[in-house]
């Protein structure tokens, strides 16, 4: 029956309750896409950067991630490629050689990121091949063939067929230079990747590095993300601590740091949303609670107790919370939902998005947790806008409410 | 309403008196308005037993309003104490008054203020659901109280939808649907026609011959006045006199 008088309280001022409500709605809506979108971003910036770059997985040795010199190389052993071959979810591996160089052509130099790749293994991990846009895929003989970024070209200032020169320290300490053509121009959507990073074939990497048949990391790609940790673990089972087995999330720290700390940002932004929320309540509820002072003095004078009024209170503020989540989930839904399939073009936005490694589409993530996290944290906001005007009710004795005009 | 009830007799002490139902002992009340102290009461001693029919009588600022609320437990004095079936309220905590309201007094106001959300059933049941009536028996227990008070028509109307006299009579289906030892309405014929107002007072008068419930109003209205058996009259916060009379 406080139930039903709670209810109906609601709807004493139809007006006011339905504003209220519509304010509940909007700061639901605001929350499901915004957290669909961060999802979407955070989801997108992680796969884009595993997909193109690290692999789901790498086997390294121990302490390269932190020294990577080329005196951590290795040399690719069958019993290695047994273990790789033995996991069903692993859908392809690559061995790579990376080191740092200078990239020269005429009288420009630019500092790189120098990848040497097996071109016809790299296409199995990464994604790279689908971003080229100019020109061709580098063929795996050692042809002397290099892929840059556009970004990197521009700033070079070549263009596709044109020779570049490598400089870099080999295994020896020696300097080796390489000279290069460029037969293939991709574009990611990460304006920092694509200004750095230099492809060439892995044997032209080895004789520019002078090693023999070295590598320095398998990059492995996985059919089903959540099989990541269950690979991991028994690839570092069996393949002892000679090697080391990380996983994109230890390859990637700063990445996952920074989508860590726009999660919190975005945390603090859903507590402002919140809080107006509250803001909301308490006004609504407080103005119902002084146009019905009489009315709480005849139920306090009937008997009611100080804790039923209250809970009546809050019941109101709950009602209210709930049907603006229910409106708010739905609608949130309902604009999201198309975009999860089309995406949504931000092409605006390109240029801020690409230096913050997005694309310029974003597809939003839709969540059940999220769905959990505004079913719980609206009527908690409710609650906690209906605290102080319910206070102010029990607060009245009987005989000044009865009075009250 | 069955006229060959018997009338109950009230209930007595040992001495064969009529039972306690609530006293007040040099009762005072005085309100600050403003910087100016004001002595809504001074002094006052009153004692109702059970099954009275009696009226607070008085000019506005008489007191009358004052004391009713210090009887039903509403207010708390500034001196002196009320006792209700003999239990001293002035140590009771607020929810201990509000228990004490709710099982034994009930309030009829003037201007019959009901729960203007609830039907004239929900308003009845609600007291009953405060005491934890069970949802069936409360249901049952209210619609045949509209039915006793004649008023059963107006079961599944809001308060919006009633005449003044039509929510007064819902107001006192209310006030007595618990039981209780005693009746407290403050000036309850006030906003009604007087053919009204004799109908509600009809109504209290054959819950009082009925059911023994003790009712206590206050009120200018001669109506009331010539109905009760009691008068008391107040002036300036004092009992001035006090009437047994035949009612009229």
């Amino acid at each position: 029956m406080l139930l039903r008088l709670a209810w109906r309280n609601l709807w004493l001022n139809r007006r006011r309750t339905l504003l209220t409500m519509a304010a509940i709605c909007f700061a639901t809506i605001i929350a499901i896409t915004t957290r669909g979108l961060q999802l979407g971003t955070y989801r997108a910036n992680i796969r884009h950067s595993l997909e193109l770059f690290t692999g789901y997985l790498q086997i390294i040795r121990p302490g390269y991630q932190n020294n990577p010199s080329l005196q951590k190389s290795f040399t690719l052993q069958p019993e290695l490629l047994r273990v790789l071959a033995s996991e069903p979810t692993v859908t392809g591996w690559t061995p790579r050689l990376q080191s740092d160089g200078l990239v020269s052509s005429g009288n420009k130099s630019l500092g790189t990121m120098l990848l040497g790749v097996d071109p016809e293994q790299e296409v199995q991990v990464s994604t790279l091949s689908r971003h080229v846009n100019r020109g061709r895929w580098f063929s795996a003989r050692a042809a002397r063939e290099a892929l840059l970024g556009d970004r990197l070209l521009k700033n070079l200032n070549v263009k596709i067929g044109d020779a570049i020169v490598v400089l870099s320290q080999g295994f020896d300490g020696s300097l080796g230079n390489q000279k290069y053509r460029v037969v293939g121009v991709y574009e990611t959507s990460s304006a920092q990747f694509d200004r750095t990073h230099v492809y060439i074939a892995l044997d032209d990497a080895r004789r520019l590095l002078g090693l023999q048949n070295q590598i320095m990391e398998f990059a492995i790609r996985l059919k089903d993300l959540n099989q990541l940790k269950a690979v991991q673990q028994d690839y570092s089972r069996r393949l002892g601590p000679t090697f080391e087995v990380l996983s994109f999330r230890d390859l990637l720290p700063l990445l996952v740091a920074m989508l860590d700390v726009f999660r919190e940002m975005m945390g603090v932004f859903y507590l402002l949303v919140g809080i107006a929320m509250v803001f909301g309540i308490i006004n609504t509820l407080l103005m119902s609670v002084m146009e019905r002072i009489p009315e709480f003095g005849v139920l306090m004078a009937m008997g009611m107790q100080t804790g039923q009024i209250f809970a009546m209170i809050v019941l109101e503020a709950v009602l209210l919370g709930i049907l603006g989540t229910l409106l708010g989930m739905g609608v949130g839904l309902a604009v999201c939902l198309p975009f999860t399939h089309s995406g949504l073009d931000l092409s605006m936005f390109k240029e801020s998005l690409a230096s913050f490694g997005a694309g310029a589409v974003i597809y939003p993530a839709l969540s059940a947790g999220t769905f959990v996290m505004a079913a719980l944290l609206v009527p908690l906001f409710s609650i906690l806008g209906a605290v102080y005007p319910a206070i102010r009710a029990v607060r009245l004795q009987p005989v000044e409410a009865l009075r009250f005009t | 309403m069955k006229e060959t009830e018997e009338q109950p007799s009230p209930p007595q002490s040992a001495k064969g008196e009529a039972r306690e139902i609530v006293r007040c002992e040099r009762l005072e009340k005085i309100y600050q308005d403003n910087k100016v102290l004001v002595a809504a009461l001074r002094r006052v001693d009153l004692r109702i037993v059970h099954g009275e029919f009696s009226v607070l009588a008085g000019p506005s600022g008489s007191g009358k309003t004052t004391l009713l609320n210090m009887l039903g437990a509403l207010d708390r004095p500034t001196r002196g104490r009320v006792l209700f079936e003999v239990e001293d309220l002035t140590y009771k905590s607020r929810r201990e008054l509000a228990n004490l309201r709710l099982q034994k007094i009930g309030f009829v106001f003037q201007a019959y203020n009901l729960i203007p959300v609830l039907t004239a059933l929900e308003n009845i049941e609600f007291t009953l659901m405060l005491s934890g009536v069970p949802d069936l028996e409360r249901r049952q227990r209210a619609l045949q109280l509209l039915e006793e008070l004649g008023i059963a028509d107006l079961a599944r109307k809001r308060p919006v939808e009633m005449s003044g006299g039509q929510q007064q009579r819902v107001a006192v289906a209310r006030a007595i649907v618990n039981n209780p030892n005693l009746v407290l309405a403050d000036e309850p014929t006030a906003n009604l026609d007087s053919e009204t107002g004799a109908h509600l007072l009809d109504l209290m008068a054959d819950m009082n011959r009925r059911k023994g419930i003790t009712f206590l109003f206050s009120s200018h209205d001669p109506q009331v006045m010539a109905r009760a058996r009691r008068l008391i009259l107040l002036r300036d916060g004092k009992i001035i006199e006090e009437r047994i009379q035949a009612p009229s």
